[in-house]
């Protein structure tokens, strides 16, 4: 290692090695500063951080939280009832649909509805098969009638038709808002097929 | 006094190594989680105070729409009311022409309406009813269009089709426009918490 060099540089006056000095200095004297900079950031938001805390306690006070449950109780209520409202289904629509759609000579035993499906059993029994037969014509023709999905029907004991129709309807049927509620009663009835009149074709 | 200038500037360097390290990393690193600490805790208060400003606005709105609100206590009752039910449902009877033969209520049973719904109760009624075909209508209108809400999940025609044809009834009529009494069964379905 040549020391003469560093002895050189611990003798000579060499300028730069004032520069370096007092750059090294300053250096220092920045260090300290920056110390002494982030000890007072770190006070300022210490208590910056106790304020917040503060007003943090100021949010949410008993009238707010009794507000909160009052709003999230009827929020979950509203939402139930919405629930319920869509899945309604109103009876007294496939009621009117049954009271305009049924033909002398047909009786029915029951209807039972499978709002899901939007599928209405009928069993039931008619005096002879014409009248059967009729009356699966004007459920077809019904523009609530999807489609007729099961049809059987025996001769029963009595000679009269036993029979058993699934018919898939409309699901709007169903709906409040169809403007078919209420379906006047008629008695009118078409001279030459004995069909009904029927008001929601 | 003479400085040795490169001894200084070691000894200099030496110090501000150790002030770096010792001092002002530390500090910085405390100032960086102390600054995240403060931006958490803002951002907390900014959510907790606008949560709460919702909740307000929307409780001054419920409290406008109390009516709306009744109609929908009524329709989903807090309890089940029994006796209430009983009392509404032989009351419509009678005001629409229906008498009740007898009522049956099942077990309470979870609606099935969705999984969200699983504290509101399903309440299902048989009801056993004789009276014409028109008096039914009228009193399952009368019940849709009551405040508590009822659902009507099967009607059953109990009367004997043998009075159909035994010419009790005229054909030309069909079964539902006969003003006589027949018996009925009705499933009916209500709900509440």
């Amino acid at each position: 290692m040549d020391f003469g060099t560093i002895f050189q540089l611990r003798t000579k006056k060499l300028w730069w090695m004032d520069v370096i000095l007092y750059f090294v200095t300053s250096l220092l004297v920045a260090t300290v500063l920056c110390y002494f900079i982030f000890l007072i950031k770190n006070s300022i938001q210490r208590k910056d951080i106790e304020k917040e805390i503060v007003a943090l306690e100021t949010v949410g006070t008993y009238q707010q939280k009794k507000q909160e449950r009052e709003v999230v109780a009827y929020q979950k209520k509203i939402n139930d009832f919405a629930a319920l409202f869509q899945n309604h289904q109103f009876a007294s629509q496939v009621f009117y649909f049954m009271q305009q759609e049924t033909m002398p000579n047909v009786w029915f035993k029951s209807f039972n509805m499978d709002r899901e499906n939007a599928i209405v059993n009928l069993p039931g029994e008619s005096d002879d098969a014409d009248a059967f037969s009729r009356q699966v014509a004007v459920f077809e023709k019904n523009k609530y009638v999807k489609n007729i999905n099961l049809l059987n029907y025996t001769i029963a004991a009595s000679s009269r038709i036993a029979f058993n129709l699934n018919l898939a309807l409309d699901p709007k049927i169903f709906s409040y808002i169809t403007g078919l509620n209420p379906i006047p009663q008629t008695e009118t009835q078409s001279s030459e097929s004995g069909v009904q009149t029927n008001p929601i074709k | 006094m003479k400085i040795d200038r490169p001894i200084a500037i070691a000894l200099i360097l030496f110090i501000i190594l150790l002030l770096v390290f010792f001092l002002v990393v530390p500090e910085y690193n405390k100032f960086k989680i102390l600054q995240a600490d403060l931006g958490e805790k803002r951002a907390e208060f900014n959510a907790e105070f606008d949560y709460y400003n919702a909740i307000a606005n929307t409780y001054s709105q419920l409290q406008t729409r109390q009516d709306s609100l009744k109609k929908i206590d009524d329709a989903l009752p807090i309890e089940s009311n029994l006796g209430n039910l009983v009392y509404y449902l032989q009351n419509k009877a009678l005001e629409n022409g229906i008498i009740i033969r007898s009522l049956f209520l099942s077990k309470p049973s979870a609606a099935n309406a969705g999984e969200e719904m699983q504290n509101v109760k399903e309440l299902s009624f048989s009801l056993s009813l004789l009276g014409s075909y028109s008096s039914l209508g009228n009193f399952i209108r009368s019940l849709e269009k009551s405040a508590r809400l009822f659902e009507i999940s099967s009607i059953s025609f109990n009367s004997n089709s043998g009075q159909f044809s035994s010419g009790s009834i005229s054909s030309a009529k069909s079964q539902f426009q006969t003003p006589q009494l027949f018996s009925f069964s009705l499933e009916l379905k209500t709900y509440s918490y």
